[in-house]
């Protein structure tokens, strides 16, 4: 089995070369432009010039085809439609959320949480792709080479024209990527409580989440929505101001490492999860935190 | 125009189950539509009403999923689709993405809309790997919808920040529940609701290789995770500086 690591131009160099040596790949794919590859550490580089992320995917499992590949990208949208073209067109496995992986000769043992973190698979993969969640990368960087490059030819197949790209700002951090999140629940009081929210936010350059309970009243838009009918999300810090903590919210955020509740009610079950709580008014730990 | 829009029943609670295999129960569980789906559904049916399209609806599942194919189908769908098979039990995500593929080709669709990610898989990739079984393109993660129309221009997550783009051919768009407001039906749209068709495996051409999705990825151990924390509560604002310092000991 040889294991291949997908890189692309809309991420972060260093995050490959993290990924390069966590994975120890004996090789990198690139989709798009031509750029300075050594970053990847690897000896070997497959170079597919397209912005058509399906039809890399195909040209993948034609070069691929009869051997033992596993490919590892990571969880940003491009990288996963490459790999489930990739997969669905070979007909092999396709995992994605894993934060856990090794080589084990012949095959590759995986690590995922499921349903929000209420369970930890293990698994194993011998041909097929990966998704890695890069909040997990805890590698040295690779070592800088120069690869040797092969292209391999690739239509650029869209029925789709970009009227604009890549341009249009989102409002908003995002909560599935970021590693602080601040999230508040119906004890901030309405939607201007997440204007306060946002002040503490700035400083910890965190992302805004929000309960079920908020975004069904309308008091902040649904992307933000943490839980079992919104985003599953892990970051290094949560804070939840004012959210109860039902089972519903806490299938969203149970894996993040480190969780901070703020409520009035001592009884509330979000103090049951968390590491570090306080009871308190949350405008009051709010302004007293911002000023600190 | 047809468009075929997937819908998918997930728990509704988090008081889950799994056999072998880590395969979940779904059984006696109760479920709900999947958040994402209804609105992917009244997109569908604006978009055909635009142009005297029709709209097809299908969902892959035990079957409890007939029931909410029939209430789905009232919001305005031409037919449903209930595909259900002792073989599909447990079916990964190639598997499945062979099932709507073959499923599309049958009765020869223009489009696909579906949700961006089932709340209970959240990986997000059925929708791309359908496209690439069609030769179609993919445009995931859509937010809105700014002109209805056969050929959309739809905003859409793509890099850093937002992207915009004009469909101008076969398409499968995967949508975020922004997109439309689902209409409730009327008495009316409900008593004249399509019943879902049954279909197997043996309706739809998939082979035995596509079925054996053990020889893909083998899922070797589940296991339950309860993680400890540390559990440390201060009562009153006077204790904000021992909080604020626990986390500072933490790194933040």
């Amino acid at each position: 089995m040889k294991v291949f690591l997908l890189a692309h131009g809309h991420n972060e160099m260093h995050l490959f070369s993290n990924l390069s040596n966590c994975i120890s790949a004996d090789g990198a794919i690139w989709i798009g432009e031509k750029k300075d590859w050594s970053l990847l550490g690897v000896d070997n580089l497959i170079h597919i010039n397209t912005k058509d992320s399906l039809s890399a995917g195909k040209a993948l499992a034609k070069h691929f085809e009869g051997e033992k590949v596993v490919v590892v990208g990571l969880e940003d949208l491009f990288s996963g439609e490459v790999l489930s073209s990739f997969s669905s067109n070979s007909l092999q496995g396709l995992v994605w959320g894993c934060h856990g992986f090794s080589r084990e000769g012949d095959f590759a043992s995986l690590e995922k949480y499921g349903f929000g973190g209420k369970v930890l698979y293990s698994s194993k993969l011998s041909s097929g792709s990966v998704q890695f969640n890069s909040k997990f990368l805890n590698s040295e960087n690779s070592n800088p080479k120069d690869p040797s490059v092969v292209s391999l030819e690739c239509e650029n197949n869209h029925s789709f024209e970009f009227v604009e790209f890549d341009s249009i700002p989102s409002k908003d951090k995002d909560i599935s990527s970021s590693e602080v999140i601040i999230s508040g629940g119906r004890g901030i009081q309405g939607p201007e409580g997440f204007e306060s929210l946002k002040t503490l936010a700035k400083k910890l350059d965190a992302a805004i989440g929000a309960s079920r309970a908020v975004v069904d009243m309308g008091w902040i838009d649904y992307s933000h929505q943490v839980g079992q009918t919104g985003k599953s999300v892990t970051p290094k810090l949560y804070i939840a101001f004012g959210i109860s903590g039902a089972v519903q919210h806490r299938a969203g955020m149970q894996n993040s490492s480190v969780i901070v509740a703020i409520n009035t009610d001592r009884n509330a079950p979000i103090f049951d999860i968390c590491d570090y709580g306080i009871v308190a008014d949350w405008k009051e730990v709010l302004e007293k935190w911002v000023s600190s | 125009m047809k468009i075929l829009v997937l819908a998918k029943q997930v728990p509704a609670t988090t008081d889950l189950t799994f056999g072998d295999a880590g395969i979940l129960n779904r059984d006696n569980v109760p479920k709900a539509v999947n958040p994402d789906d209804e609105s992917a559904i009244e997109l569908a049916i604006q978009i055909a009403e635009s142009n005297s399209g029709e709209v097809h609806l299908a969902s892959m599942g035990p079957e409890s999923s007939s029931e909410m194919l029939s209430e789905l189908g009232a919001m305005g769908c031409a037919c449903s689709y209930h595909i259900c098979d002792t073989l599909l039990v447990g079916a990964d995500l190639i598997t499945t993405a062979n099932v709507f593929a073959e499923l599309a080709k049958k009765i020869n669709v223009d489009m696909v809309i579906c949700g961006a990610s089932a709340a209970d898989g959240k990986g997000g990739l059925l929708p791309s790997a359908i496209a690439s079984l069609l030769g179609w393109s993919c445009v995931n993660q859509v937010s809105s919808v700014e002109e209805i129309s056969e050929n959309p221009t739809v905003v859409f997550n793509f890099g850093n920040n937002k992207s915009k783009a004009k469909i101008t051919g076969s398409c499968v768009l995967s949508v975020y529940k922004t997109v439309a407001e689902p209409r409730i039906p009327d008495v009316m749209a409900v008593l004249s609701a399509p019943q879902p068709e049954k279909l197997t495996v043996a309706d739809l051409n998939i082979s035995e290789k596509i079925l054996d999705s053990k020889g893909r990825s083998e899922v070797l151990k589940v296991e339950n995770v309860k993680k400890e924390r540390k559990n440390k509560i201060w009562e009153g604002m006077d204790s904000f500086s021992e909080f604020l310092d626990a986390l500072k000991k933490e790194g933040f």
